[in-house]
């Protein structure tokens, strides 16, 4: 063993170690965002299922209408209402047709929201034509 | 150390083949364990961009759920505002039962919600929706869709119930029954 060995095996051993180290902090920060990331997109997901139970519950409590841009301005109003989870941004909107609501969920800090188009038709919200029809429909 | 220095420098008593074993193994043993470190720090960082590949898959799948449940919703309320003769009948009757014009059921059948096409694949109406006479029954219709985007990522096809209810049925809710892979 000689002093030159000693310098050399020392130096690539710490430079390694070094460059380990920033690695591995790089790979601490990216696991830690990662998570983060994970559990907003998480967040957005329950978010939307929540307000997917909450549109079936005032469709099913709605009469059924004639018109479908009546029957959308009234589920607009009554799923305005109600408030979304702490931490979500919800943009519920009539389409300029006046047919159908967009939604748009969105979480601070994930770039991407969540975007869905909901029709009363869909739901069995309109359109109904005779009383016997309403009758079935909200029997 | 038991031995005395000779006039080579080596020590009497040991053998030069011993001398040269010990001589150099710090080298090699700093390079092993610099190469382990390394190799350790790259199977981190690996498992890492393999966890953000997961996570940004998720979200493409999830956009994917989003347009096909808005797909799925503009088709069902247009056979429920339009086409409600529809409703009872399978996807292959659909030709035949007169209520509906051949470009009529080619405009029901594609479409584009929020710049992604879609395509019906199926409509399934469960044996009671057909054949049951009852006014206030209650029936199911099962909804396969394929969506095709635009950006690179695979058509992928979901399938969705649809409630119905009375005679003639009329819809009554739509639930989606989630994604059912790559589209053929």
């Amino acid at each position: 063993m000689t002093l030159s060995e000693t310098v050399m095996a020392s130096l690539v051993f710490s430079l390694t170690a070094a460059a380990s180290v920033h690695v591995l902090d790089l790979v601490s920060m990216s696991v830690l965002e990662l998570e983060k990331r994970q559990q907003r997109a998480d967040q957005l997901e329950a978010g939307l299922v929540a307000f997917e139970g909450l549109l079936r519950s005032a469709s099913h409590q709605a009469a059924p209408m004639g018109d479908c841009s009546q029957a959308a301005g009234q589920l607009l109003l009554v799923l305005q209402a109600t408030l979304p989870a702490p931490g979500l941004h919800r943009d519920l909107s009539l389409e300029p047709s006046g047919q159908a609501l967009q939604l748009q969920l969105r979480v601070d800090g994930l770039s991407q929201p969540r975007q869905r188009r909901y029709l009363p038709a869909a739901l069995g919200l309109c359109p109904v034509s005779s009383p016997a029809e309403v009758a079935r429909a909200t029997s | 150390m038991a031995g005395r220095l000779d006039r080579r420098g080596g020590i009497r008593g040991v053998s030069p083949n011993k001398n040269k074993a010990e001589a150099g193994f710090l080298l090699p043993l700093a390079s092993l364990a610099s190469l382990v470190m390394l190799l350790g720090c790259l199977s981190m960082q690996s498992m890492t961009l393999q966890n953000a590949h997961r996570l940004a898959a998720l979200t493409r799948l999830r956009q994917a759920e989003d347009s096909s449940m808005s797909a799925a919703q503009q088709l069902v309320a247009a056979l429920q505002s339009q086409h409600r003769c529809l409703l009872p009948l399978p996807l292959e009757q659909w030709s035949t039962a007169g209520c509906i014009s051949a470009t009529q059921l080619q405009d029901l059948a594609r479409g584009e919600v929020n710049a992604v096409p879609y395509q019906l694949v199926d409509w399934r109406p469960k044996a009671n929706a057909t054949l049951s006479a009852q006014p206030a029954a209650a029936a199911a219709a099962e909804l396969l869709l394929d969506l095709h985007p635009l950006d690179r990522q695979p058509s992928r096809r979901s399938a969705f119930t649809v409630a119905l209810q009375g005679n003639p049925p009329v819809v009554r809710d739509l639930r989606p029954l989630g994604l059912r892979g790559i589209a053929p």
